[in-house]
C-alpha cells in the first residue's frame, strides 16, 4: 500500500467515517465510560489492544479455518469466541501487571467482548476482503478513532458537570444530544480529500 | 395483573431495554433511520431472543458456571447466524439495508444480559416469554425513534408519504446526529413521565 | 437389579447361590456377565468423577458438545437456504447486468464458469453486447474496485460503467455514483487515458485512473476471449 493510501485510511478510519460517530459501533462503552478523562483513556487503550489483536486472530481463522473448510457460515460464532477468549486474557494480564486500570475499568472491561466495534471491525474487513497488513492496520486506526472520539466526548461530558439542563436529561440523555453534537460537528469532514 | 402480564408491562415499559435498562443503544441509533428498518431489525432481535432464552434456560443447569459466558454466547452467535442466513434467503431486501447489524445482534447487550439476568435462572417457558416481552420492548423503542425520525426528514411512514408535500424536510434526521439526539430526547421523555410518579427529594 | 450392583462394588463378584435347576455351565456365564457388569459400572462411575460439573474436562466437553451442534445446525440451516440465496444473487447480477445496457431486456449466460464474461442476448436470441467484471487496483491495494463494463458487440464501445464494490474512500464512491465521472466513458472505446478526453474526479485521481484502466482491462478481456 502506499504511503498515501496509508494517509487516506487514516483519514477514514479517524475521521471521516468515525466508529462511533458515524458508523455508530461502541456506543455502549462510549456512553459508559466517557465521564472521566483517564478512564477513557484507559478504555481506549485496551479498545485499540483488542481491536487490533481481534482483527488479526479473525483473519487468520477465516484464512485458514473458515476458508478452506467452506465453513463460512460459522463466521459470527467463530469470531465472537476469538474476541471473548482475547478480552479475557487482557483482563488476566490488567489484573496482574497494572491492577489500578483493572479496579478502575470495572465491568466494562469484559464488556469490550460486546463492543460492536470489536466484532464490526472484523466483520469489515471480512467483508471487505482485505489483505491481512491492511485488516490489521484498518482495524489499528478505527480503534484510535474510538479513542479520539472517546477523549473529546469525555472532555465535553466533565465540562457538562457544572451546566444546568432540565432534569429529566439527566444522565445518558444530555449525553446523548451531546454526541449528537459532536456527530454534526464531524459530518464537517465527509468528502475530505488529501490528495489530488 | 397475572405474572405473565407482568412480564409484559415490564419489558414494554417498566425495565423497556433501550429506554429503560439503556441497552442495545448502536443498532437502535444504526437501525432507526426508517421504520421498515427498525421493524425488521426489531423483529430478528426478538426472533434471537426467545431462541436463545429458550435454550439458555433449558440448558442451564448443564452449562458450567466458569463458561457460561462464553456458552451464552455461543447459543445466541448460532441463531443469529441462522436468522441472518434466513432472512438473506427470503427477505433480501432487508438484509441489504441491515446489512452488518444483522450478525451484530450478538453483541446486542440486551441479549447476552437477559440470559444471564433471566434465562439461566428461570423455567423454559417464562425465558422465552421473557424474551418476547424484552424484543417487544426493544421493537417498540425502535418504532418510536424510527417514526420521528422518518417523518422529520422524509415526512413519510414505512416508506408512504404522511405529511403534506410543503413540510421542510429535516434531512439530518437522518443522519448521525439526528439519530443520537432523537434518542437522547426520547429516553428523556420517558424519565420524566417515570420521575412524576417519584417522590421528589426536598430541595 | 440395584442389590446386584450393590453386591459388585462391594467386591462381591460371584452372584448368590440360587439353589437348584442352574447348571455348572450357566453358572459360569453368569459370574462372567457380572464381572462385565461390574467393570462398566466402574468406568462409568470413574468418567462421572473425571467430567464433573465445574472440572477443567467438563468444562472444555461442553464447549466442544455446544459447538458442535451449533455447527451441525448451521449446516444445515445454511444447506438450506444457500440454494434460495443463490437464487437471489443471480436475479441481482442480472439486474446489474441489464442496467449497464438501458431500455433493453436481456438474458445473460457466462461465456465459461468465472470468466466475467456475460453474453447478452435479446428475445430473438441475437447477441447484443457483453457484461464485463473486472478488478482494478486503486488506493487500497489491487482488486479494491470491482467493475462492470457494458460492451454493445456491433459498435465495441461502453454502454455504461458501474462501480460494484470498492474499498477507495467514501467520497469515491459518492463521486463514481455521480453520473458525469463514469458517464465520459459511454460510447466510446478503449483505450482510455485521464488527461487525454478522461477527465478524473477532483480530489481523487489514483481511483479514477483505476477505473479507466479497469475499462481498458475489460476490453482487453473481450478481446483475448470472449469473442463470440
Amino acid at each position: 500500500m502506499t504511503w498515501q493510501g496509508l494517509i487516506t485510511m487514516s483519514l477514514g478510519a479517524i475521521l471521516i467515517e468515525n466508529f462511533v460517530l458515524v458508523r455508530f459501533l461502541g456506543i455502549c462503552p462510549f456512553l459508559g465510560v466517557s465521564k472521566k478523562m483517564d478512564t477513557a483513556m484507559g478504555m481506549g487503550m485496551a479498545v485499540i489492544f483488542v481491536m487490533t489483536a481481534a482483527s488479526a486472530a479473525t483473519w487468520a481463522v477465516d484464512a485458514y479455518l473458515l476458508k478452506p473448510f467452506g465453513i463460512e457460515y460459522m463466521e459470527t460464532v467463530a469470531f465472537i469466541l476469538v474476541i471473548a477468549a482475547l478480552v479475557q486474557i487482557v483482563e488476566m494480564f490488567l489484573q496482574k501487571a497494572v491492577p489500578a486500570l483493572y479496579k478502575a475499568l470495572g465491568i466494562y472491561l469484559p464488556l469490550i467482548t460486546t463492543n460492536c466495534a470489536v466484532l464490526g471491525v472484523a466483520i469489515i474487513n471480512s467483508d471487505l476482503g482485505s489483505g491481512f497488513l491492511e485488516s490489521v492496520l484498518f482495524s489499528f486506526l478505527s480503534g484510535v478513532g474510538f479513542t479520539f472520539a472517546l477523549l473529546l466526548f469525555a472532555a465535553i461530558r466533565q465540562r457538562l458537570e457544572f451546566a444546568e439542563y432540565p432534569d429529566a436529561f439527566e444522565g445518558f440523555p444530555i449525553a446523548l444530544v451531546t454526541a449528537g453534537l459532536l456527530a454534526m460537528c464531524f459530518m464537517g469532514f465527509s468528502g475530505l480529500e488529501i490528495f489530488p | 395483573m397475572t405474572q405473565t402480564m407482568r412480564q409484559f408491562k415490564n419489558g414494554l415499559i417498566d425495565q423497556n431495554p433501550t429506554l429503560v435498562l439503556l441497552l442495545g443503544m448502536c443498532p437502535t441509533l444504526a437501525t432507526s433511520t426508517s421504520m421498515t428498518n427498525a421493524v425488521g431489525m426489531g423483529l430478528a432481535a426478538t426472533a434471537v431472543l426467545i431462541c436463545s432464552n429458550f435454550a439458555v434456560s433449558a440448558l442451564r443447569k448443564l452449562i458450567p458456571e466458569k463458561i457460561r459466558i462464553a456458552a451464552f454466547v455461543v447459543i445466541i452467535a448460532g441463531f443469529v447466524t441462522a436468522v441472518d442466513y434466513l432472512l438473506q434467503a427470503f427477505v433480501p431486501a432487508l438484509s441489504e439495508s441491515l446489512g452488518m447489524f444483522i450478525p451484530l445482534i450478538v453483541v446486542n447487550c440486551i441479549i447476552l444480559a437477559r440470559a444471564e439476568a433471566f434465562a439461566s435462572k428461570n423455567g423454559v417457558m417464562r425465558s422465552a416469554l421473557d424474551g418476547l416481552t424484552m424484543g417487544m420492548g426493544f421493537t417498540l423503542a425502535l418504532m418510536t425513534v424510527s417514526a420521528i425520525r422518518e417523518l422529520l426528514s422524509a415526512g413519510s411512514l414505512f416508506g408512504f408519504r404522511v405529511l403534506p408535500e410543503a413540510f421542510p424536510s429535516i434531512g439530518i434526521m437522518a443522519q448521525p446526529p439526528g439519530g443520537f439526539i432523537v434518542l437522547g430526547v426520547v429516553i428523556a421523555v420517558m424519565q420524566a413521565i417515570r420521575n412524576r410518579g417519584k417522590a421528589r427529594p426536598a430541595a | 437389579m440395584r442389590d446386584d450392583f450393590a453386591e459388585i462394588e462391594n467386591g462381591v463378584t460371584e452372584p448368590a447361590p440360587s439353589g437348584e435347576g442352574i447348571s455348572p455351565a450357566e453358572a459360569k456365564k453368569k459370574r462372567e456377565l457380572s464381572k462385565y457388569l461390574g467393570v462398566t459400572v466402574n468406568v462409568l462411575q470413574a468418567l462421572r468423577r473425571f467430567f464433573k460439573k465445574d472440572s477443567m474436562p467438563n468444562l472444555v466437553l461442553v464447549m466442544v458438545l455446544l459447538t458442535s451442534v451449533t455447527a451441525a445446525g448451521l449446516g444445515a440451516v445454511y444447506a438450506v437456504t444457500s440454494v434460495t440465496i443463490e437464487e437471489n444473487d443471480q436475479i441481482a447480477l442480472n439486474k446489474t447486468l441489464n442496467d449497464l445496457f438501458p431500455g433493453q431486456a436481456l438474458l445473460f449466460t457466462e461465456t465459461s464458469e468465472g470468466s466475467g464474461i456475460y453474453q447478452g442476448r435479446n428475445s430473438e436470441g441475437e447477441l447484443v453486447g457483453f457484461g464485463v467484471k473486472t478488478l482494478a487496483d486503486g488506493f487500497a491495494g489491487k482488486g479494491s474496485i470491482t467493475m462492470m463494463v457494458g460492451i454493445d458487440v456491433r459498435t465495441q464501445s461502453v454502454t455504461r460503467v458501474s462501480v460494484m464494490k470498492q474499498r477507495e474512500t467514501t467520497g469515491f464512491s459518492l463521486a463514481a455514483k455521480r453520473d458525469p465521472f463514469l458517464e465520459q466513458f459511454n460510447g466510446r472505446s478503449a483505450p482510455f487515458v485521464i488527461g487525454e478526453g478522461v477527465d478524473a474526479i477532483a480530489g481523487a485521481t489514483v481511483s479514477s485512473e483505476a477505473v479507466a484502466q479497469g475499462i481498458n482491462n475489460a476490453f482487453a478481456l473481450l478481446e483475448t476471449e470472449g469473442s463470440p
